[in-house]
């Protein structure tokens, strides 16, 4: 199954719309995108997930890449409106924990900035 | 419409089509305008299937290589003398066979040339059209057969590569005890030229203490296979050398953000402490599915707390404590690649429900423990309609009847 992956300009966040299935074989092309975001300086994603149907470890570490260089350049990573078996897999990950989760695309665009780290 | 030329006949019938020769894509380099006049016009009167583009110099050559089939090369250009600029084109040409062209004098040269890497060689004036057009047929030829037999070859290393890090990954379990059994299963998933990450390990410490762990490092590929054999090696070495529990996972967790290739790469645990002494497992979880227990009659999952995957935000995973109801029992352990696979045509997934729907099946009651995880990975495979897309590992440990 294929992936589509489209990306919109809100204010400075951009929210990518992902939908598909994020697996081995489609994770390098939601990372090609991203690539491509980070190398034009955006930094604050928000990724809409709601047409995503299924999600597996490698389709996790792309998340995690997108986290990792987002917070090195003092940026944001959210994810939103993951369907209830990507939730699953996120929980059981335990990444719910890292990757700030939202129910909607409007909440995690409109969400506060977490307090600055010591 | 434009008339062809009339074709010969030569005795065929009409109406016979035989295959016509592939058209060769051959790129001249050639700096000596008068030469490159020649090899076109031998060519085009031996009617030769060859379509042929001109390079004046290496330069020029290099941004027309990529898609040809053949270069033919005069040894004697301005920007490259000799054998060096054989060289030179032997580095960019990739799939492109090469042949070279010397003078009369420097014959000697096409012997080093071939000796270098060229598929053959033509001396100026002493060749015809006929014979440079076959002489470049195969060449082309001679390169697909050594790009075939090279390829051949790195397949055979790619699995005693994949042989040797699946040793590594999946030991034997080290452990005499014979109040439990063990049993282990690994199938690699339909991409199998890619090994993954996924690994197990079995030590028993205690005449009653058995260590167990799977875990399942993301991605595919030798550099994730190797990181996975380093984790067993370090779990192993760490519960050998009696490393306090609690310091057993942040320690692996350690080895693996030292040793891991990109920062994105995570590993999930699950980690078992059986103490048969008292009829009891610690489980702790690192963002690992949970492992089944099997005992009178039923099948769930351990309620241990999930617990994030290594190599992300380092912290300690809690310890969950299972009283075993009787003597009858066993623990499945297993990676994801067992419970993602599909549910019929939809886009539902197996998960730990589906995976407990498959023991409750009466025909899984009557497998013998043995067989049980070939067992569960054939049903997994029959509904996901085809083989899992991941390696599947799963550890077996059992005690008294098993269930």
């Amino acid at each position: 199954m294929s992936l589509t992956v489209h990306t919109e300009e809100r204010g400075d966040v951009v929210v990518v719309s992902v939908a598909g299935e994020l697996d081995m074989a489609t994770a390098p092309q939601l990372q090609d995108q991203i690539t491509d975001l980070l190398e034009r300086g955006h930094c604050r994603l928000v990724f809409d997930l709601a047409q995503v149907s299924f999600c597996d470890s490698t389709g996790l570490s792309v998340f995690v890449r997108a986290k990792n260089s987002c917070d090195d350049a003092n940026g944001v990573v959210r994810l939103a409106a993951p369907q209830r078996g990507v939730l699953r897999i996120l929980e059981v990950s335990g990444l719910v924990e890292v990757l700030q989760t939202y129910p909607s695309v409007d909440e995690a665009v409109a969400a506060p900035e977490p307090a600055p780290a010591d | 419409m434009v008339p062809l030329p009339a074709q010969p006949q030569r005795g065929l019938d009409r109406g016979v089509v035989l295959p016509q020769p592939e058209r060769l894509k051959v790129l001249l380099v050639e700096d000596d305008e008068g030469d490159a006049f020649l090899v076109t016009e031998l060519l085009a009167e031996a009617e030769a299937a060859v379509d042929l583009v001109v390079a004046t110099s290496l330069t020029q050559a290099r941004q027309q290589i990529a898609s040809m089939d053949c270069v033919l090369l005069d040894l004697g250009l301005p920007d490259a003398q000799g054998l060096d600029g054989l060289r030179l084109v032997l580095a960019m040409a990739g799939r492109a066979a090469v042949c070279v062209l010397t003078g009369r004098q420097d014959e000697h040269l096409g012997v080093a040339a071939v000796g270098e890497g060229a598929q053959d060689y033509l001396v100026k004036g002493q060749v015809d059209g006929v014979l440079l057009s076959r002489s470049l047929r195969y060449a082309v030829e001679r390169k697909r057969a050594d790009e075939n037999a090279r390829r051949l070859r790195e397949v055979e290393l790619r699995q005693a590569e994949s042989a040797r890090l699946e040793r590594g990954l999946l030991p034997q379990p080290l452990m005499q005890s014979d109040q439990v059994a063990v049993h282990t299963f690994y199938r690699p998933g339909r991409h199998a030229a890619l090994i993954g990450g996924d690994f197990f390990d079995v030590v028993q410490t205690a005449p009653d203490r058995i260590e167990l762990i799977i875990g399942d490092v993301c991605g595919h590929g030798a550099d994730e296979a190797a990181l996975g054999v380093e984790l067993r090696v370090a779990w192993r070495a760490l519960i050998l050398a009696g490393v306090p529990e609690d310091e057993v996972l942040p320690a692996l967790e350690q080895v693996l953000m030292t040793e891991r290739r990109l920062r994105e790469i995570f590993a999930t645990v699950a980690a078992v402490q059986l103490d048969l002494a008292e009829n009891r497992a610690r489980v702790r979880l690192a963002g690992h599915p949970p492992p089944l227990l099997l005992s009178g009659g039923t099948v769930t999952p351990v309620p241990a707390p999930g617990g994030l995957l290594l190599g992300v935000a380092p912290r300690r995973p809690t310890a969950f404590d299972v009283e075993f109801p009787s003597d009858d029992w066993s623990l499945l352990m297993y990676t994801d690649g067992l419970i993602e696979g599909r549910i019929g045509p939809s886009n539902e997934r197996l998960d730990v429900s589906g995976l407990q729907t498959l023991f409750a099946e009466p025909a899984t009651r009557q497998v013998p423990l043995g067989d049980l995880p070939a067992w569960l990975v054939g049903r997994a495979e029959e509904v996901n309609g085809g083989p899992l897309a991941d390696d599947v590992a799963m550890l077996l440990v059992s005690r008294g009847g098993g269930r």
